[in-house]
């Protein structure tokens, strides 16, 4: 089987896997809507509308990344039981398969949860796009991958820590700060229309192929450090 | 005869020491009667013991990631060396923690005073706060992970702080440059009045020297623990003793 | 005397303390560690 048949088999368990509990899209989807909430709490939109229109990028890519922590702590659980992640080990197809599989299908749930998302942040905020709103479709994805191909990464790698929960976050957060910030300024620029997003977006690409290289040629590295 | 050889060791050790304060004395007192800036007073002094740190705490972060190369590479052909690449890491990433809060806390103490403002969100100071991050949550990793991999994922988290560092300060740059905000001037840019290059250069060479001790002895002091670890996992104190260190 | 008057003078001074507490602060820490590290 090729390499790309691997990856598909591992995505496709994944997802089938997600698809009989629904587990983390109902707890994200409900996790996603709290945050909004909490955020229309904190920063009033409808009395400061201007204020609102450039918060609400940072806004959304905060709460997507807030579910993302949510998702991305128990989507190497189910490897940890019943000896999964050594039957993966001592298979022979490659181990990086595995990484991207999963990551892809991380990327999947978080997109869904981002478009239900959007829908909640364009009710409550009264979003509409100043700018062209198609590039948001270049800009989410391409944020979101970045976001999850290092969690992905880093909720392996914490796998057998303790106080694995608490120390995803504590150690994604900052390897993901350059991501965050362009993803942030480039849906803020496409939602306000102020100014161009194109030099986030070449951002956003040039880190999402920098650390998926990164992490696909050191996942073996972590997996079997033991 | 590692007696002996300890023994040698720490007799060059205390003698670096030795010069080392004598250093830093010699940079304080230079500090002190350079002469005085013309706005800011005696206040820019701060700038003689804040350049040392945040140039220093740029240099140590390059070392834990040499040292966690070396070890990924040892880890398999030479494991004495790996443990002893494992044992740098650690020390120079815990060095740079210390240099980099010392040199946050120096430069907010000098900005409130000087400009009014403890922080400001500039490409520098934001890079400069990310560095620190970065290196905190490789501490953390270090200590949440269990015993036998420490090692290897903190090595790779090395790795991912070294390729992150570059990417962040490119585009916290452009982030500022879009949204131009007050830069602090950090006196760095600034033409140094040659009157105080003398307590630039002894305050340079002292911290440094100071950063060398104390990155050796935290060396030495791991390298302790990983011999002694060995030693509890071998039975080689003899049980009593081994129960008695039981923690 | 220390000069402690203005709120220059205040920095300056608790700059250069904050940096010899954490500085000496943490090779005492080390010096102690390393005494209680055996062998």
């Amino acid at each position: 089987m090729s390499y790309a048949g691997h990856v598909w088999m591992h995505l496709r368990k994944d997802l089938r896997l997600e698809w009989r509990s629904k587990d983390a899209i109902n707890g994200m989807l409900f996790f996603s809507l709290l945050v909004v909430v909490v955020f229309a709490l904190a920063f009033d939109p409808t009395a400061y509308p201007t204020v609102a229109r450039q918060i609400s990028g940072g806004l959304l890519c905060v709460a997507v990344l807030f579910s993302a922590m949510t998702a991305l702590n128990q989507s190497w659980a189910r490897e940890t039981q019943n000896g999964v992640l050594d039957a993966h080990r001592l298979a022979a197809a490659p181990l990086s398969a595995l990484f991207v599989g999963k990551a892809l299908a991380n990327f999947l749930l978080m997109t869904a949860v981002e478009l239900a998302l959007s829908l909640v942040f364009i009710l409550f905020y009264n979003l509409h796009p100043l700018g062209e709103a198609w590039k948001l479709l270049v800009i989410l994805p391409l944020g979101t991958w970045a976001i999850v191909v290092n969690g992905t990464f880093f909720a392996a790698l914490s796998l057998r820590t303790r106080n694995r929960e608490t120390l995803l976050p504590l150690v994604l957060l900052p390897i993901s700060l350059p991501a965050l910030l362009a993803m942030i300024q480039a849906t803020t620029a496409v939602l306000t229309g102020e100014f161009e997003p194109t030099l986030w977006i070449k951002l956003l690409l040039a880190y999402g192929v920098v650390f998926t290289t990164v992490c696909v040629l050191l996942f073996e590295t972590i997996l079997s450090a033991d | 005869m590692n007696d002996a050889n300890n023994r040698s060791r720490s007799g060059w050790g205390l003698l670096w020491l030795g010069l080392t304060l004598v250093a830093l004395a010699v940079g304080f007192d230079k500090a002190m009667t350079a002469p005085t800036e013309a706005t800011m007073g005696n206040l820019q002094r701060i700038f003689y013991y804040h350049l040392p740190h945040v140039i220093l705490s740029f240099v140590f972060p390059y070392l834990n990631l040499g040292a966690s190369l070396l070890y990924l590479w040892w880890r398999g052909s030479n494991r004495s060396r790996a443990l002893a690449a494992d044992a740098f890491a650690l020390a120079s990433a815990e060095v740079t923690v210390l240099y980099a809060t010392i040199g946050l806390a120096t430069g907010m103490l000098w900005g409130r005073a000087a400009w009014g403002i403890w922080w400001t969100w500039d490409a520098r100071l934001t890079t400069y706060l990310l560095l620190w991050l970065l290196y905190v949550s490789y501490l953390l990793l270090r200590q949440f992970s269990s015993t036998g991999q420490t090692a290897v994922i903190s090595a790779v988290l090395a790795i991912f702080a070294a390729v992150d560092i570059p990417i962040c300060y490119m585009s916290i740059r452009w982030w500022r440059t879009q949204h131009p905000a007050p830069v602090f001037g950090g006196g760095a840019d600034s033409g140094i009045d040659p009157g105080m290059l003398p307590a630039v250069w002894w305050n340079m060479a002292a911290w440094a020297m100071w950063g060398a001790f104390v990155l050796g002895l935290r060396y030495a002091l791991e390298r302790r623990r990983q011999r002694q670890s060995a030693d509890d996992a071998m039975g080689y104190l003899g049980s009593a003793q081994v129960l008695s260190e039981a923690r | 005397m220390i000069p402690f008057h203005t709120l220059s003078q205040r920095h300056l001074v608790y700059t250069y303390c904050v940096v010899w507490l954490l500085q000496f602060g943490y090779g005492a820490w080390l010096a102690v560690q390393w005494r209680r590290a055996r062998r």
